[in-house]
């Protein structure tokens, strides 16, 4: 393979137009690995969306279930997202859609905080403002995502790989995202250690699924482009991490205590 | 507009042991403990409004009819006032309560839920052998009670159990495997909710009941069960009928030999009910001398028997009864 070291500014007007033609010479390797992921990635945003679907239908009550259900959307959402950036060819859209995953990230963070205040049961009542409040850093996110080249403002492409170069952003969201997922975790040990019977049980399983995939998609997500390592597919990998929390949701909803 | 907090009424008849873990005020001895126990639990006041009302603590003796007529009292008198109802109760008596509750409170249009706490008082008050105590981790009340508490806002109108993730129909329920987080199970058509990550309501649940209350209390507790699996209870048999109780139960796996030893037994002018209870599907109408129940618990037939024979002495009426399906008691066959 011949060398590249290719730096592209998207705050350039013709940075965009630069990035397909050079993404299209990039090696077909690079392409290969993406599409084995895109597939990966898009059969298990399909079964977190079934997932999802089925809390709907399954017609649970309680409010831990209504946030519950919105972070398994969440969750879906932002490995789909992922699937359809591996999928693609273009740079561009593949670009697209990478910042698209930090929306359903900000997503994630807030609905895994609001399920851990309820489940499994009620800690605190928080009102429909204070939601409204906790939920707005999300909402702007979309925004600043949308209309800014804040998160990524630019790419290098070296030897096939792309390594994002990032802007301010992604370090407002990285804390942000650790900060509401660190108060998650908290409140999901906190319960563990008073918990007793079923809830203990059902705490366990829930906490070893999420602080394996969660580990593991934030080191690859967040931490590892943060220190500048970079691998062909790396953003990926953290989505895919999230079929062990689907596997530790599935056996405890079908399996007896 | 948040939803306005549901009433409750936690009643108190045991079972209250929190953790072997905890030393103070782990438990329900007295009235004046509820409040420091309670205060253990933070997310129940979150929940609900309660209201607890002391019937039992744990150092008493194990509750018995006399406390549940109690108990179905004060739920029908106060019916109005609370939107459910949970029960903590003694584990080893939960179910022949939970029963008795079933009959005496016909169309209740609250949930009554029953739960409890598998830890001995003992246990968490001396020194056991480490062994021992891991039997019962994770045994206490509190999960039971908050899953109670949930479904007594939100669940099914009818007096029901629950333990570990399952909701049953009190008189339909049996005990599975003690120390085991699901003590007691149902059949499929009797499990009335299972709880995950929500209370999942089954279809098989009661639908919010608009009928009337009918609180019938009576009960007659001069009923004696003897165990017939074997011809050498047949002098026990002769010894029960000597004590001329107003009700007699046969628990037997093999109602046909039974059926012959009886014919032998019991005189013909006996005109007390006997009712045969076995657990296998058994059709004998060609006997109409003794009632033969193979669709009910035995904890319901006792139960039912005791409140057939409150309501009537006349031998056929209670036939009548034992057989009629009161209380949605009888258990259907799985499909």
């Amino acid at each position: 393979m011949v060398s590249q070291h290719i730096i592209i500014d998207f705050t350039l007007a013709k940075s965009y137009t630069e990035a397909v033609a050079i993404c299209i010479a990039v090696s077909n390797n690079y392409a290969k690995i993406m599409k084995y992921h895109g597939i990966i990635l898009m059969v298990i945003g399909i079964l977190e969306l079934i997932l999802g679907i089925s809390f709907l239908t399954k017609k649970r009550i309680g409010e831990a279930v209504r946030w519950y259900t919105l972070l398994i959307f969440s969750v879906s959402l932002w490995v789909l997202t992922n699937a359809v950036a591996a999928l693609n060819d273009s740079y561009v859209i593949q670009h697209f859609f990478i910042e698209m995953t930090y929306i359903s990230g900000g997503f994630i963070a807030i609905t895994f905080l609001l399920f851990t205040y309820n489940f499994p049961s009620v800690k605190k009542i928080i009102s429909p403002i204070k939601t409204f409040l906790l939920f707005l850093p999300a909402i702007i996110n979309i925004f600043i995502i949308l209309l800014t080249h804040t998160y990524v403002k630019g790419i290098e492409i070296i030897n096939g790989s792309i390594r994002e170069d990032f802007d301010f952003m992604i370090y407002i969201f990285s804390a942000y995202f650790l900060i509401f997922w660190s108060w998650g975790m908290w409140n999901i040990i906190d319960s563990y250690r008073k918990a007793d019977g079923y809830h203990r049980w059902l705490l366990k399983y829930l906490l070893v699924g999420i602080a394996i995939s969660a580990t593991l998609g934030i080191t690859a997500d967040i931490i590892l482009p943060l220190i500048n390592v970079t691998f062909p597919g790396r953003n990926f990998i953290g989505a895919e991490f999230s079929i062990v929390w689907l596997g530790f949701t599935s056996y405890i909803l079908y399996k007896k205590a | 507009m948040p939803t306005p907090r549901k009433k409750i009424g936690l009643i108190i008849l045991g079972g209250t042991v929190l953790s072997e873990e905890s030393s103070d005020k782990n438990a329900v001895t007295v009235k004046g403990d509820i409040k420091p126990w309670l205060a253990k639990m933070p997310e129940i006041n979150i929940m609900a409004e309660i209201e607890p009302i002391f019937i039992l603590g744990e150092k008493d003796n194990e509750p018995d009819l006399n406390h549940w007529i109690k108990l179905g009292k004060i739920i029908a008198d106060r019916i109005d006032e609370f939107d459910g109802f949970v029960v903590t109760h003694h584990v080893h008596s939960l179910l022949a309560a939970a029963c008795a509750l079933s009959f005496m409170l016909l169309n209740v249009a609250k949930p009554v839920v029953f739960t409890g706490s598998q830890i001995p008082f003992m246990l968490a008050k001396k020194k056991t052998d480490k062994k021992i105590l891991k039997k019962y981790k994770g045994l206490g009340i509190k999960a039971n009670l908050i899953n109670a508490l949930q479904i007594a806002i939100q669940g099914p109108a009818e007096v029901s159990i629950m333990f570990g993730n399952k909701l049953v129909r009190a008189n339909q329920a049996h005990i599975t495997k003690s120390l085991s987080l699901n003590l007691f199970d149902a059949p499929l058509k009797a499990v009335l909710a299972t709880i995950d990550f929500g209370i999942k309501i089954s279809e098989h649940a009661h639908a919010d009941n608009n009928g009337t209350l009918i609180f019938s209390a009576n009960f007659d507790d001069n009923v004696s069960v003897v165990d017939f699996n074997s011809e050498q209870n047949a002098d026990y048999l002769k010894w029960v009928l000597e004590k001329k109780p107003n009700g007699i139960i046969i628990q037997t796996h093999n109602p046909e030999s039974a059926l012959e030893l009886l014919k032998k037994l019991i005189p013909e002018s006996y005109d007390m009910p006997i009712v045969i209870h076995t657990d296998i599907p058994y059709s004998n109408s060609a006997n109409a001398s003794y009632i033969l129940i193979d669709n009910m618990t035995f904890e319901a037939t006792l139960m039912k028997l005791k409140w057939a024979l409150g309501q009537t002495k006349n031998r056929k009426k209670i036939a009548i009864l034992m057989k009629e399906n009161v209380a949605s008691e009888l258990l259907e066959g799985e499909e």
